[in-house]
């Protein structure tokens, strides 16, 4: 026998509210996504930082080769888009294979060649989730 | 009820307010930032056992003295915008339209107006919408489970209030 549940009238209309805002959650982070230039790529080798690169507007690209003396190499492409790795003689190719990032925090790591690409938000990273109590 | 009974109770309902949410604090996160709200059951049932007044000066009281206790005072304001925010909607569903919701309904939704109220004021102070765009969703989905819980503890914390023995010593 399965239970009744006591779900009235008003209950459908919260939970119907609630799946308007997570619509309109992810509504308004795409309509951000477009609008957060200010947000910048950086780029780590070896633990120290390679450089920041701005995110350009439009459907300019930005192309980055960063090489070490060894030869071992990473070609970083910077699109309002999104940042991913193009092409890299890494033997796994995980970093290419990782995909676009385009929101702060996000990172692509390239274990191998010891490279870490970040996106770094204009707030200066996210804040930390222990500061959100209830 | 008495004034000094209705003082009583209300001091009584604060202090187990205040004991769950200090409790709650032991309890891994089901999500960042989600918890579970234990102190919302004292919310539910002081708007059934007092009035919205009460209840909000239990709220205010709890949203204050709670992360004081709990040793992070910077939570004291979004403790305040979610609790706050919470009190309002769960009081103004329960005492205008009761009768088209069931208390887990009333729960749910006061444990979603509590997330919008924190991450509504995590937004203010950080200075970025988009804070809430980015976790409003997966509270959201937390709220459902967790406002239900706290929905039915509620139901039976009332019920067992609201009988004859009980009744007769708190009257």
């Amino acid at each position: 026998m399965i239970p009744k549940i006591p779900l009235k009238f008003g209950d459908v209309l919260v939970y119907v509210f609630i799946l308007i805002l997570i619509g309109g959650s992810f509504a308004g982070l795409h309509y951000m996504g477009k609008g957060s230039l200010n947000n910048q790529v950086a780029v780590e080798v070896n633990g120290t930082l390679w450089g920041t690169y701005d995110i350009p507007a439009g459907s300019e690209v930005k192309e980055l080769r960063i090489e070490d003396e060894e030869g071992n190499y990473n070609v970083v492409v910077i699109t309002s888009e999104g940042t991913y790795i193009e092409e890299a003689n890494c033997p796994d190719q995980i970093c290419v294979n990782w995909g676009k990032i385009n929101r702060p925090g996000q990172t692509i790591v390239c274990l191998p060649h010891r490279l870490v690409i970040s996106i770094i938000g204009n707030q200066g990273g996210d804040p930390p989730l222990d500061d959100i109590p209830s | 009820m008495e004034r000094i009974g209705k003082l009583v109770l209300m001091a009584l309902l604060l202090s187990v307010a205040l004991v769950l949410h200090y409790i709650e604090s032991f309890f891994p996160p089901l999500a960042p930032g989600a918890k579970l709200g234990l102190a919302n059951i004292i919310t539910i049932t002081s708007l059934h056992l007092l009035g919205f007044k009460e209840s909000m000066a239990i709220v205010l009281m709890r949203s204050v003295l709670g992360p004081i206790l709990g040793g992070s005072p910077t939570g004291i304001l979004f403790s305040l915008a979610g609790g706050t925010l919470s009190c309002i909607v769960m009081s103004l569903l329960y005492y205008r339209f009761r009768r088209h919701f069931s208390l887990p309904g009333i729960s749910v939704a006061g444990a979603v107006f509590h997330n919008i109220g924190q991450m509504l004021m995590a937004s203010l102070i950080y200075g970025s919408i988009g804070i809430l765009f980015t976790y409003l969703p997966i509270l959201m989905l937390a709220s459902v489970f967790t406002g239900n819980f706290i929905g039915l503890a509620s139901k039976y914390i009332i019920k067992f209030l609201s009988s004859k023995a009980v009744n007769a010593r708190i009257g």
